[in-house]
């Protein structure tokens, strides 16, 4: 009997029937490349949309935003909100269960008190052409810990006046006991709190950063981060990021081009590729003050001799016929389905009407060099472009090659980012190479309203002055109604694109490919870690 | 000596502050604060810069440039324009790493195959092995970066470096810049050997029976050593400044990517410092060079 349950023990073990312990799960990690090193988690000071990107999921949004042909608000930290008849008064309910990692509640004094830190001179006045919009005193009144009311000077789009009211946050009882001149330096830049679902931690200078879960969180439960940790890894050359990418040292990267998309197509092929939505604008300013480029039928003869739409397929089309982009017709994102919805006719390719515009001007080629001249001297203009861009470079390579069918010499004029930035600023150049992103709502106003004299408009590219525009401005962004402001931004959209005061290439988007054992991604026009929260792996277990 | 020493030791000195006020001249003239190009911070000037006296006085920022070499400056990084003394600690150490680590592979190997060579001197391993370190010599730094980064993946080693900073991450950086290094010093080092092998003491050794390895040691290294030395020391500036297209395809967060990143964005303080301390290393090391070589052989100081 003892043999037999002796045996009995040998076979029970032999088979495993003791109980075992499961393997502990995966880790959910995400690793994901940045460009480029972190400035500050600080939003009052920091000048990188990718940090302030990584900002919004430390934080509770006061609204969160979504968009669809526009912004449109949801409950936050903002429990609900109210407007006022004339639209110049916002009252906001904050939610009272959210709290600062460190422990107190998110109240309506930390929202009032940041936005008195942002109107303060030491701050570099940087938020004036936001703040401008509220009256004196530059902020919300306090009306309890969470009750806020706004006034603004007027009315207008009130998802960009709810925008306005919903920038940021920062503790108060954090900083109300520094200087201002002396918050840019504080320790929060690498060390801030959370109020959202994520805590910032384990920075490495010039080498990247992590987000974890913030066990802290009290907000919504659908808002709890479902990944473990995210790390961020600072990969500064392209190629380099691109590598690590295919090779599974990181599940996503940013910035990429379509000619990016078929190489990683074909060498890894668990990535889905998403385009974030058309927010950049490529453009050639053309300075007016440069002869022949203040004549608005020359400009236009330039646009229709560089043949846009070849370009285009050239550069935005992808090995499998997919555009990564849309031809530009004037200055409105199409993200804006209202105001783009009776885009302008785009400029044909038509060498000839470059040639008739340069005759009527009066520069033909009389020597026979192939060149047009004037008073004896070749038409010579020159491209100015940041040299480390490469899609730049070979938008300069294809217009220099356009325009010397058309009789115009254009010498390539490529500068270091920083210094073609200044020259653009200054109105230092010929023709300029410029990507512009737009912001998430319609506001014109920097880019297409004539410029103060003497003061910087460094949006204005080509300084451009147009009183029709004006007041299109003007009269669009007093319209409260999207639907009926829509109006006046296609009327402006029409104008600016006949003047051509820059030749409207295309709108761009920020491509992101990300590994597709992710679920749960949301890459949008507002970020490419929008919720983060709701990403997760299914097969971690 | 002490005296040709000095003179030596002030010569060095000249040469920075040559350097200094060429690169603060150039700054002055070339460069202003950057700005933001995207809509919701193109308004968001360099509020940091209101508090670091980046609009003093011209000549208070020169006499501060002689007096601290640079480092009492402030970056003109956003968002806080931390002295310039903060990024060289966060950013010299794994740049000293990193070079440091390649000159300990590197010397040896530069050493012993220059001497191997020499030793072969004429022989077909000789040609061969020259033909091998000047090809390889030949190829650009990112090639054999990027190259190694292909051997590697299949490997499973990590390409880049990475937040858990393991050891093993610098083995790709650390073997791509002494590849660089110990293929620029194989053919001097053999050079040197070769001379050395055919000097009159030397042959007066061996014809005494020495055993040649006592030859090698205590009549031929010391005398080959005397230009190795100096092109190391010569070497120096590079363990300083780092290697711009190493640490940025490996993502190294040493000084070659701290002064890339600052003069693409237009940061002249980060610049002149960094220029200035090229600048002393190229003198100090140049100086230590010529010391040492004077130690080893006493005839290179002038009576």
């Amino acid at each position: 009997m003892s043999r037999l349950l002796s045996l009995a023990a040998l076979l029970s073990a032999c088979t495993g029937a003791e109980p075992t312990t499961p393997p502990p799960p995966r880790e959910k990690v995400l690793v994901t490349a940045a460009n480029a090193d972190m400035q500050s988690m600080n939003p009052l000071t920091t000048t990188l949309s990718d940090d302030r990107n990584v900002i919004a999921n430390l934080m509770m949004p006061i609204y969160q935003f979504r968009f669809d042909c526009g912004l449109t608000a949801e409950p936050g930290l903002a429990k609900q909100w109210s407007w006022s008849d004339d639209g110049r008064t916002l009252r906001v309910d904050l939610r009272d269960d959210i709290t600062w990692s460190d422990g107190p509640k998110v109240t309506a004094h930390d929202i009032a008190f940041t936005y008195q830190l942002m109107a303060d001179p030491a701050l570099g006045g940087g938020f004036a052409s936001i703040l401008r919009h509220f009256e004196p005193g530059a902020g919300p009144r306090v009306i309890d810990d969470h009750t806020l009311e706004w006034g603004f000077t007027s009315a207008y789009d009130r998802t960009a006046q709810l925008a306005h009211t919903s920038l940021f946050y920062l503790p108060k009882h954090i900083f109300e006991s520094v200087p201002p001149e002396a918050i840019a330096a504080h320790s929060y830049a690498t060390n801030p709190l959370s109020t959202g679902p994520w805590v910032f931690t384990d920075r490495s200078p010039g080498a990247g950063w992590m987000l974890r879960p913030n066990k802290a969180f009290t907000g919504p439960e659908e808002m709890r981060a479902r990944l473990d940790r995210v790390e961020f890894r600072v990969l500064p050359d392209d190629n380099t990021r691109k590598l690590e990418l295919i090779s599974g040292g990181v599940d996503m990267v940013t910035g990429l081009t379509p000619a990016d998309v078929d190489a990683l197509r074909r060498q890894r092929a668990d990535l889905t590729f998403t385009s974030r939505g058309m927010r950049r604008l490529e453009q050639l300013a053309l300075n007016p003050t440069v002869e022949p480029l203040g004549d608005p039928e020359v400009r236009r003869g330039l646009a229709a001799a560089l043949d846009i739409d070849r370009m285009f397929n050239t550069m935005m089309r992808d090995g499998e016929g997919k555009d990564w982009g849309r031809r530009s017709v004037g200055p409105i994102s199409p993200e804006f389905c209202q105001a783009a919805q009776r885009p302008a006719t785009p400029i044909a390719a038509d060498p000839q009407r470059a040639r008739d515009a340069l005759a009527a001007q009066g520069w033909r080629d009389t020597d026979n060099d192939g060149y047009v001249d004037k008073n004896g001297q070749k038409l010579r203009l020159s491209l100015l472009y940041a040299s480390e861009h490469a899609p730049a470079k070979q938008i300069a390579e294809l217009s220099q090659a356009a325009l010397a069918a058309v009789g115009v010499e254009l010498v390539l004029d490529p500068a270091p980012k920083a210094v073609a930035m200044d020259r653009r600023k200054k109105l230092d150049y010929q023709i300029a190479y410029a990507a512009m992103d737009t912001a998430l709502f319609l506001d014109p106003s920097a880019a297409w309203r004539t410029p103060p004299p003497n003061s910087p408009a460094p949006m204005n590219l080509t300084r451009y002055s147009n009183v029709a525009v004006d007041a299109l401005i003007d009269a669009g962004m007093a319209e409260p109604d999207p639907q009926l402001a829509a109006a006046y931004w296609a009327e402006l959209q029409r104008i600016v694109y006949e003047d051509q005061p820059s030749i409207f290439l295309w709108w761009t988007s920020d491509l992101v490919a990300v590994a597709d054992r992710f679920t749960g991604t949301s890459i949008d026009l507002i970020s490419p870690l929008h919720n983060l929260h709701g990403w997760d792996i299914q097969d971690a277990q | 000596m002490t005296r040709w020493l000095l003179g030596r030791a002030a010569y060095a000195a000249l040469l920075v502050w040559l350097v200094a006020t060429l690169v603060f001249v150039l700054a002055e003239v070339a460069t202003s604060p950057p700005t933001t190009e995207d809509a919701e911070g193109q308004e968001h000037l360099l509020a940091c810069l209101l508090h670091t006296g980046a609009d003093g006085p011209t000549l208070t920022r020169y006499v501060d440039l002689l007096c601290t070499g640079g480092l009492g400056a402030h970056s003109w990084r956003p968002p806080d324009c931390r002295p310039v003394v903060d990024l060289l600690r966060a950013h010299l150490p794994p740049t000293l790493l990193l070079g440091g680590l390649s000159l300990l592979l590197a010397w040896p190997i530069a050493l012993g195959v220059g001497a191997w060579q020499a030793l072969r001197s004429g022989s077909r391993a000789d040609a061969v092995t020259t033909t091998v370190a000047v090809s390889l010599h030949a190829v650009p730094g990112f090639l054999v970066a990027l190259g190694l980064q292909l051997l590697a993946r299949p490997l499973g080693l990590p390409l880049t470096t990475t937040l858990h900073r393991a050891p093993i991450e610098l083995l790709l950086p650390v073997l791509s810049l002494a590849v660089v290094m110990a293929t620029g010093w194989i053919r001097p080092v053999r050079t040197a050997v070769v001379e050395a092998l055919a000097l009159p003491h030397v042959e007066a050794a061996r014809a005494r029976g020495l055993p040649e390895a006592h030859v090698l040691r205590r009549h031929v290294l010391p005398h080959a050593l005397r230009p190795i030395v100096v092109l190391i020391g010569l070497s120096a500036p590079r363990f300083v400044a780092g290697s711009v297209i190493i640490e940025k395809i490996f993502a190294w967060p040493g000084m070659g990517r701290l002064l890339a990143e600052s003069a693409a964005n237009g940061d002249a303080p980060t610049l002149i410092m960094g220029a200035v301390l090229v600048a002393a290393c190229v003198a100090a090391g140049d100086l230590l060079a010529t010391a040492a070589a004077a130690a080893l052989d006493p005839r290179e100081v002038p009576a």
